[in-house]
Parts: C-alpha cells; structure tokens; sequence
C-alpha cells in the first residue's frame, strides 16, 4: 500500500513525518519504500485489512502519533429506487451484499491536477475523472468499486446479475486479454453477456469511454477465495482483488458507495437508480479484558488505566466494568484475546519488552541418538582427511543425463525454477562427483562429503533418507583404493564397521570395482568407482571413487 | 547440373571450375577420412587434425583456392565445403570417442583392489554452516533444548493448514512455494510441497513431545526463488518450539539476546518490532543492532542501524490446539532466524550461493 503524505496529512493530524516514518516499523508494519510524496507499507502477506484504506492507515497513525483523524464516521443509509435497473446475485454465498446505481449525464473528462497527484503517489495511473473517482474512493475507504457503460448494460432496462460463468465463457478483459472461464469463477453478467470478472477485472466492451451516457457503480463484497483461485488461475492480482482477499466491511461499502455517488453527482450526473442485495450488519465483536492475562504474556506490568489508553486511542470500546472491549468495525483482524494482546503490546512498544531469563523444570532428556551419531560420523570424516560439502537438493541436469534413473523413482517438482530444479537428488553422489570434477581445475587431490537427505519415490510413496555420500579423486587409477581405506579409519573412530560385500551391477560404476556396504550384516550402502563415461560426459578426465550409505 | 554445362561455352568454363574444386574436396576427404580410421592413438589423432585444420592445414587453406571465383560459384561451392568440414571433424571426433573407449574398456578389466587401512595425514573441513549449526546446538542445548527433524517433502497440512495458513489465504503470499508432481505418486497422495519452513515441526513436536516442551529444528527449506548473491531457493533454517505455562514475549527477548551476544560473540542490542506471521500472535521480527555501523546508519542496514535477523512470536492458540494443546494453560514461543543471513553478516560473505557450490577454495577458509 503506497500512502500518498499530502493525503494522509488531510485526513489526520501529522506534526512530523519523520517521526512516523521512525515509528511505523516499530508500531504497525515494516515499510518498503519512503520518499518525499508516499510511504509504502510491506503489505505482503499481512492480515490488517484497515491498512489498504488511507482511513484505516489515517487511524492507525492517529493512534501511534497520538493524534486526531480529521474525518467522521458517517452513518450513510441506501434507499432503493428506480425502475431502469433490476440487480440479482445468483449464489448469498458467493456475494454477501451487491449494490449497483444507475447515473445518467456524468461528463467523461480528466481528473484534477489534485487528484491526479493522489493517484501518482498511490502508484495508480490517472485514466479518466469517471475511472479515477471509482480509484480515489476505493483507496480512501478500502472498498473497490467499478464502473461499467450503461449501454452494455442494456440501457433503459438494465439488469446486472452475479452467477458463475459458463463453462468455456468468454470475456475480452480490459487490459485487452481474452480469458475464457468457467463454473470456479464468479462474473457480472448482463441479459446477453459477461461484462466482468467479479472483483477481478472489468471486461472490454463494457469500458467506459467518451461515447458513454450512462454509467452503472458497482460495490460489492465477493467471496474471496473464489476470487483468489481465479485470479491465480489468470494470473491477475488487480488492486481491486487484493482487497477482497483481506475482507471489506459493509459499513465501508456504503460510505464508498454513497461517497462515488456524491463524486459523480459533482461531475454532472443524475442517480436515476439504485439497488442492493443483501443484508447491511457488520458482525460486532467483543473480546475480554483480561489485565493479569495481557501482563502475563507480555512479560510487563502495565496498568489498567495505559491498555484502556492504548486501546481507546485504537477506537476500541472499552465497557463500563472494563471487562470487555468492542473491536471497531474496520478492524477485521482482532478477533480473540491474543489479537487484543498484541494491540497493547505494540502500543506499548515491543523494544521495550525487557529480557527475563527462562524459568520452569527442564524437559526430560529424549533419544538423541540420530542426532549424535550423525555428528560423530561427520567429525570422524573430517579427520579421515574429507572436507564437508553442502549441494542442492536437487539433482543438476548435468549429471542426470549421464545416469539411468527411472523418471518413475524420481521425485519431480510440479513447478520448477528452470531444470535444475525440475528433480529431486535420488542419489546425493552424482552431485557430489560435479563438485569434484569442479574443484580438479585447482587441485590435484579432492576428497569430498555431504551427509544430506536423497529423495526417491518407492511403491508410490516418497521416501527421504539421510546419507552419507562421499566423493574421492586422488589422481591415482585406483581412487577407491583411498576411500575406503579412509573410510575404515573414519568406522573405527565412531565404532561402526563397514565391510565390503557382493557386487551391485550398478552400469554407473566401474564394472569390478563396485560393492555393497554392509553394517551389522545388512546393506547400508554401495562403493565404488564412477564409470568413466559419466565423468567424461561432465567433463572430466580423473578416476573419481563414490560411496553412499545411509545413516541407521 | 549436367543442364546447366549445356547452355553455352561460359556455362561450361564455370562447372569445370567448380568440377575441379569439387574433385579436391573429394580427394582430401577420402584420403583423410582413410588415415582418420587408421590412427590407432591419441597422437596420431592429434597429428591428423593439426593436417587438416591447423593454421596452414589443408582444409583451412583450401579458401583461398576461391578467390577467383564468381558470387554464384561460392554459392554452389560454399555449402559443400562446410559438408567437407563437418564430415572430417565428425570422423576425428569418433575415433577420439573409439579410443577413449579402448582405454576405458582397457581399465574395466582392473580387479578391486582396496587397503584396508590407511594412514591419514591432513584433516578435512566442516562445512561452515554445519559448524555454526553445531554451535547453536550446544548454546541451547545448554538451555535444555533437545533436537528434533521433520520431513523435507511434506504436505500442505503440516506445513500451512495447521499452522492457521488456510487454503486461498492471502498469508500464503508469504511463501513461494515448489509443489511436487504426483504423476508417479499413489493415487491416495495428498498435495505435497518442499517445506517452506522448518515449521512443519511445529504441530509433530506438540503431537510426539511431552509438556514442558523445549525443542529446536535445524535443517533444509525451500522457496521458489531465482537465485542471486542474495536469494537462495535452498537455505537452513534454525526453530525453537517452547511450550510451558506462563511463557512471555520478555522470553522471547532473552532467547534473541542469548543467540545473537553468543554467536556474534559480543555485546548486540537486539530489539523487537510487530510482525504478522499467521501461526504467532503476537508475531515478532527479531532485529539486531547492524554491526557493520554499530546502530549508525550505513549502506549495509539502509541506513536504519538495524538489520533483520528472524522472525518469532508466541505460539498461536489454534496452532496450540490443533497440536492437542490447551492454550488456556499452556502457551508457547516460536523463534527462528535463517542461518545463511546471520553467516553472511558475521563473515562479510558477499553471495549466499557460495554456501552450496562445493568450491572447496571458499570452504577452506572456514
């Protein structure tokens, strides 16, 4: 959210912005950007509605600023009225409230330097005055609205209705795209036509230009996770969606909704109808107030009388007994007793929280033992002379082209980067041996290992498992030689005992120098030496030796 | 061709040019082509190709041989000389393959041989990151924390559902995410993704662990990120879980002052600020004094003095209750830096990528 400073200073009372620069990460989020015309705020991921409205920002920077907003709440009240538009939404569930009203004679035209220059900090470009009324109302209060050309509405007998769309419905979105929908998405349609993707995008036809005579304004609130998996599907996060998907209230709706009205009533327009579906009661909350509680988890003592402040300078009301307080209604993120923690505790100051010392018995000790051999065996490596490595989890392209692996074992990624990431590592070797082929540009001996997970798909089940995977060129015709005699110093010191067993006909190994590892009379894991045609092919010219056992 | 020598004497003077040159490639190329499939070592390869492609080799001299001739000429010649070319560098390549071949099959006839013991001299290096992962280890263990892991491959309920991440929530944004193709898998298989978080543990540990709780995960994440010096799309991450009666953010802080005065092994202010992560409330991020400036403001910090360092909070009630635990009487604390970060800032590395290159000239400074 990109916070335009002169706006914000018209709705609240800013003594310095410096200070609230200071104070915003350490009171309410962290900013991404601050220059001289705007403010924005790291929106992503966060769960405060409030803040993608410049009055819900205007409340928060009272409260933290110990200030005043300069607007009040108004109570507005819609009546219905007219015969030229009739407006249905075809599933509660799928819109809890549709308002729509009909405007005959607004002047297409430009915006206001003013306003223009509140769209530019908002990081939103200036269209036309009747578009940009819909914008400027929609970052005031939060709520999105959109205007469509009458006409495309069915003129004097217009009817809107919200349904899902069709299966292999067609619309030309405004942006010029042609997106076919289907039953998962939510569109505004008229007699004969969609003529928007709900909250998502206006379609094409229905654009308002200098032809148009009549406009229909429209406030809604959809259900946003619909509107989320469309607008995935179609890769279109609008402005507009984004406020869905945090939740609106219909408190707002219709201070936004009477707010365009009054907008366009400036711009020469005549409301000849308006309409609503649905019902208009926001949902109240209470939650109580528990001080000891609030001190509790906090870790502080505060008084009473500073959570009533913090909270009344919130707009929260505070009841007589002071048991419970009301959560004001654009406030769609404080629903329990934590939430309500957290407003004190912000309020308060995070950076004032002092350390306290951990207190309370000591868990009892558990089986470690995974942990602590895996350990051990590290340290015993090190000592035997290998250096620890980290590859990725996956396996790079380069390697999986020299070897056999079936794509049914592999654990594929549905969503890659690009093909380095396409595969999980079956075997953590093979990443091993490019390390090494790298490292010989500028050495004579490598000796390398990871102890990591590989990952393969077994009887349709993943399966993880830690190894231990080591790689060895020594510049002699026989690397396996020096592996594994290390290998044997690094089992004594960590008292395991790795034997040599049969032959594995693995084709990736040197026909007669590959066996299974066996540990306390079960294969562990394999050794051997890399054929040579799959160092070739990763362009190198040593004899490289690998072992790979799995950690028990 | 042939109906082109026909039209007139002119025609004629041109394809016989053009017979001549064309006669030369087919002479070198069957006589090349000859000794290429003699040569019985790697000298004697080397030694034809140098013939033929070195400076004054016959093939690169052959050009000049064109120099009288017209544009249309060039254009019936040009191709074929690149044919002769390519036909020759084809046959050198092959044989190369052949005898690399013949000395690979040579060495399949190798026996084992292995020597059971072997005397050491030299050690190697633990990796940085696993180093620093074993001092945590003992710093909290110190503190009563015993270690615990979770499955890199994981579903969406333990790593988002239960962490009060639904479905379609915008939270989600938080968490780019790789999801695994199931195309292989059976056919009951959930949704499955690399975990995003070492919080994947989270809700297991309240399942598996008795009350109090103190564990701590350190291990492997994932996030679709493209890579550069700063973002990695495989990084470790370090979680405390710690849940007893009467737990407060004043815990909190102490835990960030513990980990960050030892592991920078030195005196660091550490403050706390809001954050929103959906399984805390109230979230924290955890943010240390920038030691590159001492809290003056520099290039490093943005000129705040601060630097990010993890992330925290106390522990959810409905992640609580989801793990079986009353959040009534019980709460608890999660906090978790990312490993990479704090390395880069505490050696001055300048590319988060050197920790999984395998360049052991990087390694070894460690």
């Amino acid at each position: 959210m990109k916070v335009s400073i002169d706006w914000l200073k018209e709705l609240v009372e800013v003594e310095s912005v410096e200070k609230l620069i200071e104070l915003l990460p350490l009171r309410t989020i962290g900013t991404k950007e601050v220059t001289s015309d705007f403010i924005e705020l790291d929106m992503k991921g966060y769960n405060r509605a409030d803040t993608l409205s410049m009055r819900g920002v205007a409340y928060e920077v009272a409260a933290i600023l110990s200030s005043r907003v300069k607007f009040e709440e108004e109570n507005r009240h819609i009546e219905e009225t007219g015969t030229n538009l009739q407006a249905s939404v075809e599933n509660e569930q799928d819109c809890k409230v549709y308002m729509a009203a009909r405007i005959e004679g607004v002047t297409l035209g430009k915006s206001s330097d003013l306003e223009a220059k509140r769209l530019m900090d908002a990081g939103v470009r200036s269209v036309n005055n009747v578009v940009d009324v819909t914008n400027l109302v929609m970052l005031e209060y939060g709520q999105p609205l959109h205007a469509f050309d009458g006409a495309s509405c069915g003129g004097d007998a217009s009817s809107i209705e919200v349904r899902r769309a069709r299966e292999g419905e067609k619309i030309q979105t405004l942006d010029g795209e042609e997106r076919e929908l289907d039953s998962r998405d939510i569109v505004i349609s008229s007699k004969d036509q969609v003529i928007g993707i709900a909250g998502i995008m206006g379609g094409k036809d229905s654009e308002v230009t200098d032809q148009t005579k009549v406009i229909i304004l429209e406030a809604a609130i959809f259900d946003p996770k619909v509107l989320r998996q469309t607008a995935n599907r179609l890769g279109l996060h609008s402005e507009a969606a984004k406020r869905f998907y945090h939740g609106l209230t219909k408190r707002r709706l219709v201070q936004a909704f009477e707010q365009a009205i009054e907008e366009f009533k400036k711009l020469g327009g005549t409301v000849t109808d308006v309409k609503v579906v649905g019902g208009m009661v926001d949902e109240v909350v209470d939650i109580n107030l528990n001080p000891s509680k609030i001190n509790g988890l906090i870790g502080v003592d505060l008084e009473t009388s500073a959570m009533i402040d913090s909270l009344t300078k919130l707009h929260f009301e505070v009841s007589d007994d002071q048991s419970q307080v009301r959560v004001p209604y654009w406030r769609l993120d404080c629903r329990l007793e934590v939430d309500l923690i957290e407003e004190i505790a912000r309020m308060y100051g995070y950076e004032k929280i002092p350390a306290k010392e951990l207190v309370g018995e000591r868990p009892a000790k558990i089986d470690q033992s995974k942990f602590e051999k895996e350990q051990k065996i590290r340290e015993s490596l090190i000592d035997a002379g290998f250096n620890e490595v980290l590859s990725y989890s996956f396996a790079s392209s380069k390697v999986r082209i020299g070897l056999d692996w079936s794509d049914d074992e592999l654990v594929r990624v549905a969503n890659p980067l690009s093909s380095e990431t396409e595969y999980m590592r079956f075997l953590v070797w093979p990443n091993l041996v490019e390390k090494v082929i790298e490292n010989l540009k500028y050495r004579k001996e490598v000796r390398m290992f990871e102890i990591g997970k590989r990952y393969q798909v077994i009887d349709g089940q993943v399966v993880e498992e830690n190894v231990i995977s080591i790689a060895v060129a020594d510049g002699t015709d026989n690397p396996l030689e020096d592996l594994w005699g290390r290998l044997q110093v690094a089992a004594k010191q960590n008292g395991v005992e790795w034997k040599v067993g049969q032959e594995l006909g693995d084709k990736s190994l040197h026909p007669n120098r590959q066996f299974e590892v066996m540990e306390d009379g079960d294969v562990t894991g394999m050794a051997g030496e890399v054929n040579r045609q799959l160092v070739d092919g990763l362009g190198g010219t040593s004899r490289v030796a690998v072992a790979e056992m799995v950690i028990g | 061709m042939d109906n082109k020598c026909n039209l007139g004497l002119g025609v004629w003077w041109n394809c016989a040019r053009i017979k001549l040159v064309e006669d030369k490639f087919e002479q070198i190329r069957s006589e090349n082509l000859e000794k290429i499939a003699q040569a019985e070592d790697w000298g004697k390869v080397d030694e034809l190709y140098l013939e033929l492609f070195g400076k004054e080799g016959k093939v690169s001299v052959l050009p000049r041989e064109f120099a009288g001739l017209s544009v249309e000429e060039l254009r019936e010649i040009g191709p074929k000389f690149n044919q002769l070319k390519s036909d020759l560098e084809a046959a050198i390549d092959k044989k190369r393959k052949e005898l690399k071949q013949k000395v690979f099959d040579a060495q399949y006839g190798e026996k084992l041989i292995l020597n059971e013991e072997k005397t050491i001299e030299g050690e190697g290096h633990m990796h940085p990151l696993t180093r620093f992962e074993q001092e945590i280890v003992d710093l909290f263990g110190k503190l009563g924390f015993q270690l615990f892991s979770a499955p890199h491959i994981d579903s969406d309920y333990y790593n988002f559902e239960v962490l009060n991440i639904p479905e379609e929530h915008p939270a989600r944004d938080l968490w780019d995410t790789f999801h695994i193709d199931k195309h292989n898998l059976g056919k009951m298989s959930g949704e499955l993704i690399l975990r995003t978080h070492t919080s994947n543990a989270q809700v297991r540990i309240m399942e598996q662990m008795k009350l109090p709780i103190r564990m701590m995960v350190l291990d492997r994440c994932f996030r679709y990120e493209n890579l550069d010096a700063r973002h990695e799309h495989t990084f470790d991450q370090f979680e405390l879980v710690y849940i007893d009666k009467g737990l407060s953010m004043a815990n909190l802080q102490y835990l960030s002052e513990y980990f960050l005065k030892s592991v920078l092994g030195r005196e660091i202010r550490v403050r706390m600020r809001p954050k929103y992560y959906p399984f805390v409330e109230p979230g924290v991020g955890i943010d240390g004094e920038c030691m590159f400036c001492e809290g003056k403001g520099c290039k490093i910090c943005g000129g705040v003095g601060w630097l990010e360092l993890g992330g925290a909070g106390m522990i959810h009630p409905t992640v609580l209750k989801n793990g079986g635990i009353d959040p009534e009487v019980y709460n608890g604390i999660a906090w978790g830096p990312g490993l990479e970060r704090i390395l880069l800032l505490k050696h001055g590395i300048e590319d988060v990528r050197l920790f999984r290159n395998g360049d052991l000239k990087f390694l070894d400074k460690f």
